[in-house]
């Protein structure tokens, strides 16, 4: 676990004491940590046990049975924990979840312990850490405040070692797709020039043959009106004609007249929009 | 180690350790200097540290280093007196314990 995360970790778990008491709490430990240094911190964390942990050793000094001082008796300053020299403090603040760690080694440190912890008189004080460890909140519910965590400087020189490692992959990657996107551009442009260059051609040679072809129809019509019903079959089919080269001309007015200046301006501010935000931005 | 250190010896050695200095000592150097005599782990301290100085054993005063604030601590005069109770029990303890090993048949 890291020091950010096991500072945030501890400071979520302490929200319930008193302000100053968490202050000093959370003042001393993340001191702690700083002193020990990037090298040591791991080390130093990995001792501290979870988070919950040293939670609970806050709070059983808070509950108040760790601050019975001395008093001055008949026989001098004395201390109540003086007189009980089985009271022993390392032990005893060695939670369940420490103590199963080291269960094979301390074996007997153990036993000894927890026969202190009911006889000692400091029961109710180890219940207190046992009622602390065993309230941890689900991880899941947590709200991880992000405001108060500082990068540190290895974090930092981290993230730029990540980046320096990811750019011969994201630079080519970058060139690639932006690569195919102008070649596809440029391929969606030359099919829509294309598609718009043949209308062009064949609108035009569409109105121009349909009026050809409809005035050479009535002509042949007008010649052949001895048969006087085939005459004006090919002269009404001939002026049919004419009127869908009429429609097609004026299909070629809207669009020649229209359209294709339309698209020409269209071009030409698309093309100085991006001339004129080159400078603005230059 | 085989022995357990009880509350009022570690209230002692921390004691000792911090009257060393006279201007004071800082939380982590106390854990490493108590750390060289007796086995503690590194998250020992804060509650004896935080009881001695509720019990005017020990003075607290910040200092800016580095651009952020170490807490020193100071041994308080009750602190002093509180030390010399601990080191004449400890004397009379250490020594009857040691007389009776040296006459024990080995």
């Amino acid at each position: 676990m890291r020091k950010d995360d096991f500072m945030k970790e501890l400071e979520y778990l302490l929200q319930d004491i008193p302000d100053e008491d968490k202050a000093d709490a959370i003042a001393y430990y993340q001191d702690y940590l700083e002193e020990a240094g990037p090298e040591k911190e791991e080390d130093v964390i990995r001792e501290f046990g979870r988070p919950e942990r040293i939670a609970a050793m806050i709070r059983s000094d808070l509950s108040g049975n760790l601050e019975e001082g001395g008093a001055f008796t008949e026989t001098g300053y004395e201390d109540e924990r003086f007189r009980d020299p089985s009271y022993q403090i390392v032990k005893r603040l060695d939670l369940p979840e420490a103590q199963e760690e080291k269960q094979f080694g301390t074996h007997d440190h153990q036993s000894d312990f927890q026969g202190n912890s009911q006889t000692g008189g400091y029961g109710s004080g180890h219940g207190q850490w046992k009622r602390g460890s065993s309230t941890k909140p689900e991880p899941d519910t947590r709200t991880v405040r992000t405001g108060k965590g500082r990068r540190e400087w290895w974090q930092i020189a981290g993230i730029i070692l990540i980046v320096c490692c990811a750019l011969p992959v994201i630079i080519p990657l970058v060139l690639g797709i932006g690569g195919g996107a102008i070649g596809l551009a440029v391929g969606l442009g030359g099919l829509i020039i294309g598609i718009l260059f043949s209308i062009t051609i064949a609108l035009a040679a569409v109105t121009f043959a349909l009026l050809v072809a409809g005035i050479l129809v009535i002509v042949f019509g007008i010649g052949q009106m001895a048969n006087l019903i085939q005459g004006i079959l090919y002269i009404g089919t001939g002026t049919g004609v004419i009127g869908l080269g009429l429609l097609c001309l004026s299909l070629c007015g809207l669009y020649y007249g229209k359209f294709l200046p339309w698209l020409a301006s269209c071009f030409i501010n698309c093309i100085s929009r991006l001339i004129h935000r080159k400078e603005a931005s230059a | 180690m085989v022995f357990n250190t009880g509350a009022a010896l570690l209230d002692a050695v921390v004691l000792a350790v911090v009257s060393k200095e006279m201007d004071g000592t800082y939380g982590y150097k106390i854990t490493q200097d108590v750390r060289a005599v007796i086995e503690i782990s590194e998250s020992t301290l804060y509650p004896v540290l935080r009881r001695l100085q509720k019990d005017d054993c020990l003075e607290v005063y910040d200092q800016a280093i580095d651009g952020r604030n170490r807490r020193y601590y100071k041994i308080t005069q009750r602190g002093r007196v509180q030390l010399n109770l601990y080191r004449s029990e400890w004397g009379n303890y250490s020594q009857k314990i040691s007389r009776i090993f040296e006459e024990a048949m080995v």
